[in-house]
């Protein structure tokens, strides 16, 4: 439980990087001169300078983006606790630089009233250790993951003459929620970007913005099947199998406990060997395939469909036999 | 939810699947508002013609128990609870033992308005 929330606040991190760009960004609108200083040769007045608005476009692209790896990387991983957590100090690193190198130079200019009379002076000083953000989600995400628990799989019977089938419709809030944060963060960040008919890196992260909310929203709704075919997962918006394990590739079916943690954090996740669709800790059902790989999948009633799994596999073992 | 269907059960198919929806009901499974599966779907599920799903799903909405729309499927009606539900069931028995005396509807339901 804490460990999740740890989680969930470790990727929050990264985001007011991003926020303050944007904040500022709206702020200083009115005020900021059209060019800002970009480069100082010593600790005085800035030598060189870029437009504005492409400073600003840059750096919240990046560290949006730099954010959104951050997540999607949690997301995703083929990785171990430690290895999400190195992913998770580099792309704060990259959003705090991305901060950084839009935040010290506008308030310079905007306190020396022009690019060229911008001093640099003790600010060297934020402008190098920006890179150390990336130790705050570093710091807040958790290190160990926690041991699993077993419970027998609940007995269910099919007659040879009977068929039974488990249907569930589940909304994935997890999924909503991020969805909504990344259609926020599009309308919040981008549109302002779009509309005010700025350059190729407003589109791009953009584009990127739109396909991580398609991704998002396509597990949203989703219905979770049972029956002689096997088991599948279907996402109701896009209208797609999200996941399908036929009947004879299945093992067997367990209503286990679920934590988030030892399944390499929320939504759905693939590591070398499991995947799991984490909605929340919690019961869960985890079906292993006859070549020992695992899904996993969070269910409020999981015993119902590890049991019809079973006896499906059960019975289906037992007709091949006494057939051939 | 779970559904099982029994062929060689002497209970047609879509009773035994209309009476696991009531089942659910009762149990409070299946709440007011909650979807039943798409007759398509889980008639490919139990391997049954999706004209029994459909069927069993007619009976449900007959019952007051579910709603159905063409092309937006059937869902429980926020009205049907488990009285609702025990309440089709006497019904329904009542009118099996009426048809068993000769009983015509009119007369079933004249006796229904004397109680």
């Amino acid at each position: 439980m804490t460990l999740r929330i740890r989680w969930a606040i470790s990727l929050v991190a990264l985001f007011p990087p991003a926020v303050a760009i944007g904040g500022t960004g709206l702020l200083w609108r009115g005020t900021l001169p059209e060019r800002i200083a970009s480069h100082w040769s010593d600790l005085g007045a800035a030598d060189g300078s870029m437009s504005a608005a492409v400073v600003l476009a840059v750096s919240i692209a990046v560290a949006a983006a730099a954010a959104i790896a951050g997540v999607v990387i949690v997301a995703l991983p083929r990785l171990t606790p430690r290895a999400k957590r190195a992913s998770l100090f580099w792309t704060g690193a990259v959003a705090g630089t991305a901060a950084a190198s839009w935040l010290i130079p506008s308030w310079l200019t905007l306190q020396a009233g022009s690019a060229g009379q911008a001093v640099l002076g003790a600010w060297i000083v934020p402008m190098v250790l920006c890179v150390l953000y990336g130790a705050i989600p570093y710091a807040i995400a958790p290190r160990t993951p926690v041991a699993d628990s077993t419970d027998g799989p609940p007995p269910l019977t099919l007659r040879a003459s009977e068929a039974g089938a488990w249907t569930r419709t589940v909304t994935a809030k997890l999924f909503l929620y991020a969805t909504l944060v990344i259609v926020a963060l599009a309308a919040a960040f981008n549109v302002p970007i779009l509309l005010s008919g700025n350059s190729g890196s407003g589109w791009f992260g953009f584009t990127i913005l739109l396909i991580a909310c398609i991704v998002l929203a396509s597990f949203v709704r989703l219905r979770i099947t049972v029956d002689w075919r096997g088991l599948r997962v279907v996402s109701l918006l896009l209208h797609l199998p999200l996941k399908r394990i036929p009947l004879n590739r299945i093992r067997r079916a367990d209503a286990l406990e679920l934590r988030a943690s030892e399944w390499g954090g929320w939504g759905y996740r693939v590591m070398p060997g499991r995947s799991a669709l984490i909605l929340g800790s919690g019961p869960g059902l985890v079906v292993t395939t006859t070549d020992d790989k695992q899904f996993a999948i969070t269910l409020t009633d999981p015993e119902i469909p590890a049991g019809l799994l079973n006896a499906l596999r059960t019975r289906d073992s037992d007709i091949a036999s006494s057939t051939g | 939810m779970l559904f099982r269907v029994d062929q060689a059960s002497s209970v047609s198919l879509a009773d035994q699947i209309a009476v696991q929806v009531r089942a659910g009901i009762v149990s409070g499974e299946l709440a007011a508002g909650d979807r039943l599966p798409a007759a398509r779907d889980l008639s490919k599920a139990l391997r049954v013609n999706m004209h029994t799903v459909l069927r069993a799903y007619a009976r449900l909405r007959d019952e007051g128990i579910v709603e159905m729309r063409q092309g937006r499927g059937a869902w429980v009606r926020p009205e049907a609870n488990a009285t609702m539900v025990r309440i089709a069931e006497l019904a329904g028995q009542l009118a099996a033992e009426a048809r068993k005396l000769g009983l015509s509807p009119q007369e079933v339901s004249r006796l229904v308005g004397l109680a």
